[in-house]
């Protein structure tokens, strides 16, 4: 039996589910019927897919038979108050610290913003632990199988990536790994860092594919001007774009894009765009206070979460009250089984989940318009 | 660090299977049923643009179970979803001279799950590490921990996380969405000869820790 033969074998029985199936082409008719039947070949003005682009690495739970089911005693979920059906937002905490920082973005000048020749260089580091890189089954009848936490479970997988974006578009982007390699987008993979040898199999810095018409997570100039400034609009409007994404957890992942809008240091946000992130955030619900604490970078802010009900962990965001940046995003561990009771048809968790109170992973993004990008002949070789 | 390159010219890795169901296509897709081509479908819905929901009905199901093959079926539903979503916006953009959708659709969805990197290849390292596969269903009675009397799947698992994410692109379009080496190269816009050293350096690796397994090399599997 040759390689290809066997490959082939794995993985054969999955099958498509028939409502996934039908929720998509549900999706198609409804941009069917928008459509006027002028169609252009340049890029689509459809924005689904690229806001996720730089979906980090949480821990991704499936959720088998509806999220109702895996809302186990234990897990800390955090309740969303509404008020005739709708939602009233964060704790009057985490909205106070919110609409501080908002304040506080309103008094900076605009950042500089790379001209012509010039580039925009990002810079994300990020960190992971080990013990949340893999994940185990957890069956219908609870049966498990599982990691061994062992002794490097704590072992932080660091990452720094690196990016040199020119204005024109049609230039290349050039990365340089975390291991120090240069490549160009789809030469190489960005995320390789094979010299930790407890974290080969990759880190969950941004990935290379920059989209040119720009997204949530990597704003372009023309992305941010088609953005409402306005707070509720663009609440309203992240929600609307994540509910067409097909997201099933509408306020986790509006959660998540506002925040990849929010961090992302682009110099293209303006003080009245960073302060509506700050004031739409406090609108989605259950997002509440959580203390005061560091990025990954060690900078120092204030710090507000939101717990998903069965992912077992809290994203949190930490930003500067007194200058309105958001700096840094992390996960904290909030329910080391989430997949508990047995019962819970739960597809996967996190093998070995560390203690309670465990930041899991990190990530900062810092950004500076440069007028050079490092030589890629010079670079060493993979 | 990833392997050993190898010459690209006389590459030893086959074309297509002609046969293509060594891996047990299940879903019915059909390519240009009764005469209507794909093309024909898309040029149809550039004024009428419910006509393209053909192709979704043709090709869905078997993009939805390539993608569940690598992410999950969770974030295949999405991904699924965006893929149509995606071709139906640039549909302007295909070329008609092509009868088939396939490679196009294959290379959007392979593109969508970009996104996706490290949740693959977290799965793989713990289909390695555990022999246990995450993706292979929620239910206890489908975790499988063999492929294949000899040949273990965390194996295969850290063959394919081990993989650079380019080489492992290729490999599965071959093995998994059945495309030909110009297929593939369309769907993912690279040069013909860089898709057959790509494949031959996946499958070099791939070789590698199955013959691990195996013991000594079998001529078969060398051909």
């Amino acid at each position: 039996m040759d390689d290809i033969t066997i490959l082939r074998e794995l993985r054969a029985d999955v099958q498509p589910d028939p409502a996934g199936l039908q929720r998509a082409r549900q999706l198609l008719e409804r941009a069917e019927a928008h459509a006027d039947g002028s169609t252009s070949s340049r890029w689509p003005r459809l924005r689904l897919p690229p806001w996720l682009a730089r979906r980090r690495a949480t821990v991704r739970i499936a959720i088998a038979a509806g999220l109702a089911a895996a809302v186990a005693g234990g897990v800390l979920a955090v309740e969303s108050a509404t008020v005739g059906g709708h939602p009233v937002g964060a704790s009057a905490t985490a909205a106070e610290a919110l609409h501080r920082a908002a304040n506080a973005a309103l008094r900076q000048r605009p950042a500089p913003v790379p001209g012509p020749g010039q580039f925009l260089y990002r810079r994300e580091v990020g960190g992971q632990s080990l013990a949340t890189m893999g994940e185990v089954i957890v069956g219908k009848d609870g049966s498990a199988s599982s990691v061994p936490p062992g002794p490097n479970a704590q072992h932080l997988c660091q990452s720094v990536h690196e990016e040199w974006q020119p204005t024109d578009p049609r230039q290349p982007v050039l990365i340089r790994r975390t291991d120090g390699i240069l490549v160009r987008p789809g030469n190489g993979d960005p995320t390789r860092m094979p010299h930790d040898p407890l974290c080969q199999y990759g880190t969950f810095t941004a990935d290379a594919e920059v989209d040119v018409a720009g997204d949530y997570a990597a704003p372009t100039p023309a992305f941010v001007a088609g953005l409402p400034t306005d707070p509720a609009a663009l609440y309203e409007r992240v929600r609307r774009d994540v509910v067409a994404g097909g997201h099933a957890l509408v306020d986790d992942e509006t959660l998540v894009v506002l925040t990849d809008l929010g961090r992302s240091a682009s110099p293209y946000l303006t003080p009245q765009l960073t302060a509506a992130i700050f004031r739409a955030t406090a609108m989605v619900p259950g997002v509440d206070y959580v203390g005061l604490g560091k990025d990954i970078l060690g900078r120092s802010g204030t710090v507000v979460g939101r717990t998903e009900p069965g992912r077992g962990e809290r994203r949190e965001i930490v930003f500067d009250t007194s200058t309105g940046v958001m700096l840094g995003e992390r996960s904290v561990v909030t329910n080391p089984n989430p997949c508990s009771p047995p019962a819970t048809p739960c597809a996967t968790q996190t093998a070995s989940m560390p203690p309670v109170g465990t930041v899991i992973w990190q990530s900062a993004i810092t950004t500076a318009v440069v007028d050079w990008v490092p030589d890629l002949r010079r670079s060493p070789t993979r | 660090m990833t392997g050993t390159p190898q010459q690209t010219s006389g590459s030893p890795a086959p074309g297509p299977d002609p046969a293509g169901e060594v891996g047990g296509r299940c879903d019915g897709a059909e390519v240009g049923v009764g005469g209507d081509t794909d093309a024909a479908a898309v040029l149809a819905s550039l004024h009428r643009p419910e006509r393209f929901a053909r192709l979704f009905d043709r090709h869905a199901p078997e993009i939805h179970r390539y993608l569940a093959r690598r992410v999950g079926a969770t974030v295949a539903d999405d991904l699924v979803a965006q893929t149509f979503l995606v071709a139906f916006e640039r549909r302007a953009a295909f070329d008609t001279s092509r009868e088939d959708a396939r490679p196009w659709l294959f290379g959007i969805a392979t593109r969508l799950l970009r996104r996706y990197h490290r949740d693959e290849v977290r799965a793989y390292r713990a289909l390695a590490r555990t022999g246990v596969d995450p993706i292979a269903g929620c239910h206890a009675d489908r975790v499988v921990t063999r492929v294949d009397a000899g040949v273990s799947v965390s194996r295969l698992g850290a063959a394919l996380g081990e993989m650079a994410a380019g080489d492992r692109n290729v490999l599965l379009l071959f093995a998994w969405a059945d495309l030909g080496y110009e297929e593939i190269a369309h769907a993912l816009d690279i040069p013909v000869g860089t898709v057959r050293s790509r494949l031959h350096r996946a499958r070099a690796r791939l070789r590698g820790v199955l013959a691990e397994a195996a013991g000594p090399p079998d001529p078969e599997e060398t051909r």
